[in-house]
């Protein structure tokens, strides 16, 4: 037997080393891929081998085969079988034979596992890791997630000036609540559908092994409580919307990410020679965030469903609620396009809100920056730009369009009151003074005269409350009056921003029985006070009417009456114009915002009609001369009487 | 591709006509008591900060005129007319212009009246008569008529540096429009006012019908 020296010689030190750096040579202790040597002689290591990747189906039993292992100088005596990667982790039937086996686990999409085989030699010797991957698809007849992210292409406004769109730079963004299909490859079937969620991610549950390719569609839907509706199609193309497939198809049970990326189809330079697929999208993600904005404060809204026409719009960019409701986008891109101008969109969709949630009494029609309105107009206009800066977080609203050489936007701050002592100044007539106002009331920021930070909640109550049932017709006056009704401990702070609009805050209400605040340009007798006192059987009221400011909505075309009965009965109502050629005298009734009489025929004058009128109830009574008042121009504008008669 | 190739003797003789006709320029609205009622048949005097259009006399504070070019895919315009000319027009009234219909969405605050002085017959040249009135102070006010198909405009546009309320802003333009040409111009008005940047594209028919009968429309807001 052979004695070991107390201390280690020159020569087994040697030994060690090489045995430290997997050379031969005697010494004792193995370590793994390393050959040994065992009562004298080398030992080389043993070859693991796993066998060769399976693809198999869900249920069924995978043996791993580890059988083609060798050792070149002896055997192998042993195995170690592990998991090493993939979910779910399975069980093997025994980790150190040389064909263990387990069931293929339930997956709903494939699912690769990879396992890893050490062999260790009849002399201790161990090899290094050989490793096998197990694809398991989902069974046959069941269903399989496809899940992907879709995003869409907005193109930013240039960050300097007005320069417009920068079409050079577009960036992806989640298409958040949009509609994905999964549709057969083959039959163009749609065998799923579901929606992205906030982050733009969406899952299908799809048969498995199927071929499918994925389209979305430029549709928001949902149902249950909150729900919503709303889809953006090619205004004069059918209904249905537009949809963007993602090039190619697949195998359900591939596995993986399926994303979509919808580009906007225009070049840096702002042409399109095909179709726009982003456009719908950023139009509806705008919309998209719009909703958020009211769920924010009242989370179980139902939304009425809402069509955006883009594509084919040359008239204008607007919201009506005739035939349906409908945002009308333009998609010009030789001049005005407004799907990525999100201030637009959001102010259309503004409209929308108030219209079916508040009061709209709002009569339309083309106005400008700096116009001096109809109230009703001023306040509609108004609230949708200002509900654009809340929606957005952004009080710089932007319009962009190409004058034909450059791309270029019109821009205004929501946060900047309108001046004093020029012509658009501010005014209970101006659209700038009620966007400025309500944003001033809502936003944190505690600029001049604005020490309130209320939110959209406060605003929110008083929309769907006083405003929505208000006698008079929605105006900066029925709104203020309203807030500072329900909210008295900010009557002070209130005022403040309301002054500092040039509107009489003593005494103010509905109908602006206290406002004094002239229009310098603007015929005095023409503008205030905005309602006239009339009485059933009292005799003639006559009232000025001017075109001073412009006409159709603008200050001084329309002039209100108010009259309350003491008894119910039917009246009799009489209009007549000064007009000196071609007079047309035309009204409206209304209680509460409903129209219960309209009476706008053609000449000859006057203008007459007959209405069941309810006791003590107050009637608003609109009325004008069509050459200042219609919205299309009619005769020649100019300075009126109109004489009101009810009996 | 430019538009009106005009040679350099004809275009002397139009722009010595145009200028003639722009002494007219700038008058006050007929409606505004403040000011004489306009004078169709003699040229009033030109406001000091009317600029004429870029090719017949520019002021120095005009901005350059807009490149009449087609957009990019848009096909090759008809060749002009061999029919001359029209010589420019005394201004029409104010009133007996049309008002062109803006885009629905918050516009520049000021009026587009627009007239042409005969039938836009195809290959006809016509000249279009375009007045801006300003619904409120303001300046950068431009006016520039867009191109469209099968349409050849005498190039300029109007750029003012300062525009005032009720003031009366003109412009003319040749316009030669082929059998199949778009059926209207768009005219694009710019204005900076103290709340901000404006734009707005306005309707200008060749066939403008008449206004006479009350229209229904539905509201658009």
């Amino acid at each position: 037997m052979r004695k070991y020296s107390r201390g280690l010689t020159l020569a087994g030190i040697a030994a060690l080393l090489l045995s430290a750096c997997g050379g031969g040579g005697g010494g004792g202790g193995s370590s793994s891929s390393s050959s040994s040597s065992s009562g004298g002689g080398s030992n080389v290591a043993p070859i693991a081998s796993a066998g060769t990747n399976q693809t198999v189906t869900s249920g069924v039993t995978v043996t791993l085969n580890g059988t083609a292992s060798s050792d070149p100088d002896g055997s192998v005596a042993g195995y170690a079988w592990s998991q090493t990667s993939g979910a779910p982790t399975v069980t093997l039937t025994s980790g150190t034979t040389s064909q263990p086996t387990f069931p293929a686990p339930t997956v709903t999409t494939a699912a690769t596992l990879t396992f890893s085989l050490v062999v260790t030699d009849n002399r201790g010797a161990t090899s290094p890791a050989a490793s096998v991957n197990v694809t398991v698809n989902p069974a046959a007849g069941s269903n399989v997630n496809v899940t992907g992210a879709v995003t869409f292409a907005r193109v930013p406004f240039a960050a300097t000036g007005n320069r417009g769109l920068d079409y050079a730079n577009p960036v992806q963004r989640p298409a958040r609540g949009v509609t994905v299909r999964a549709k057969d490859a083959g039959t163009q079937a749609v065998l799923a559908t579901g929606s992205t969620d906030e982050t733009g991610n969406y899952t299908l549950s799809v048969a498995s092994n199927t071929t499918i390719a994925i389209e979305v569609v430029a549709r928001l839907q949902r149902t249950g409580t909150p729900s919503w509706d709303v889809r953006a199609q090619d205004g004069i193309s059918g209904n249905s919307p537009y949809t963007y497939a993602l090039a190619g198809s697949f195998n359900s049970s591939a596995g993986g990410s399926h994303n979509v990326a919808i580009p906007t189809g225009i070049s840096a330079a702002g042409v399109a020679p095909g179709a726009r697929p982003s456009g719908p999208f950023a139009a509806l993600d705008t919309i998209y965030q719009g909703m958020q904005t009211i769920l924010g404060v009242a989370p179980n809204t139902i939304f009425p469903a809402l069509i955006v026409d883009w594509g084919s719009q040359a008239d204008g960019t607007f919201f009506t609620a005739g035939g349906g409701q409908h945002i009308a986008l333009l998609s010009d891109l030789t001049k005005d396009t407004d799907e990525f101008d999100q201030h637009v969109v959001a102010h259309e969709f503004g409209h929308y809100i108030e219209h079916n949630f508040s009061r709209a009494d709002n009569i339309g029609g083309a106005h400008g920056l700096g116009d001096m309105l109809d109230i009703r107009v001023a306040f509609g206009e108004g609230f949708g730009y200002a509900f654009a800066a809340m929606v957005l977080n952004d009080p710089i609203a932007r319009d962009s369009y190409f004058d034909g050489t450059l791309q270029r936007s019109g821009s205004f701050n929501v946060e900047t009151n309108p001046p004093t002592g020029s012509d658009d100044q501010a005014c209970w007539c101006s659209e700038s003074s009620v966007w400025s106002l309500l944003w001033d009331l809502y936003d944190a920021n505690a600029d001049a005269n604005d020490t309130l930070a209320l939110g959209f909640g406060p605003l929110w109550s008083v929309l769907i409350g006083a405003q929505k049932d208000t006698p008079a017709f929605t105006s900066v006056f029925s709104f203020v009056s309203a807030l500072k009704a329900a909210r008295p401990a900010d009557a002070a702070a209130i005022d403040t921003l309301v002054a500092a609009q040039q509107i009489t805050t003593a005494g103010i209400d509905a109908f602006a029985t206290t406002e004094s605040h002239f229009v310098p340009g603007v015929s005095p007798l023409a503008s205030l006070p905005l309602y006239t006192n009339i009485s059933v059987g009292a005799g003639p009221v006559t009232i000025a009417t001017t075109d001073d400011a412009g006409h159709h909505n603008k200050l001084g075309t329309h002039r209100y009456f108010r009259f309350t009965p003491t008894s119910p009965g039917t009246v009799n109502i009489s209009v007549s114009s000064s007009n000196p050629s071609n007079p047309d005298p035309d009204f409206r009734v209304f209680r509460a915002g409903t129209p219960v009489l309209n009476e706008e025929d053609p000449p000859p004058q006057p203008e007459t009609g007959s209405l069941t009128v309810a006791a003590n109830t107050t009637y608003v009574l609109d009325v004008y001369d069509c050459a200042n008042g219609c919205d299309t121009v009619q005769g020649t504008a100019g300075d009126f009487s109109l004489t009101v008669t009810i009996n | 591709m430019p538009t009106n190739k005009l040679d350099v003797s004809i275009r002397t003789a139009l722009g010595a006509l145009l200028m003639t006709a722009l002494l007219a320029g700038c008058s006050k609205h007929a409606t505004d008591a403040a000011v004489p009622p306009e004078t169709p048949a003699q040229p009033a005097p030109a406001a000091p900060d009317a600029t004429p259009p870029a090719d017949v006399l520019p002021a120095p504070e005009a901005a350059p005129a807009a490149p009449v070019q087609p957009p990019p895919d848009a096909p090759p315009p008809t060749e002009p007319s061999a029919a001359p000319k029209p010589t420019a027009a005394a201004e029409p009234s104010l009133d007996s212009m049309k008002l062109a219909t803006p885009s629905a969405k918050l516009s520049v605050a000021a009026d587009l009246r627009y007239q042409f002085d005969g039938a836009a017959l195809p290959n006809q040249p016509v000249i279009l008569h375009l007045a801006a009135v300003p619904r409120v102070s303001g300046g950068k006010l431009s006016v520039i008529v867009r191109e469209a198909d099968g349409v050849q405009l005498s190039p300029g546009a109007l750029s003012l540096q300062k525009a005032g309320r009720a003031d009366v802003y003109r412009q003319q333009f040749s316009v030669t429009r082929s059998a199949h040409a778009a059926t209207e111009l768009a005219v694009l008005l710019t204005m900076e006012t103290s709340g901000g940047s404006a734009f707005g594209f306005f309707s200008v028919p060749f066939d403008s019908g008449t206004n006479a009968q009350k229209q229904d429309s539905v509201k658009q807001r």
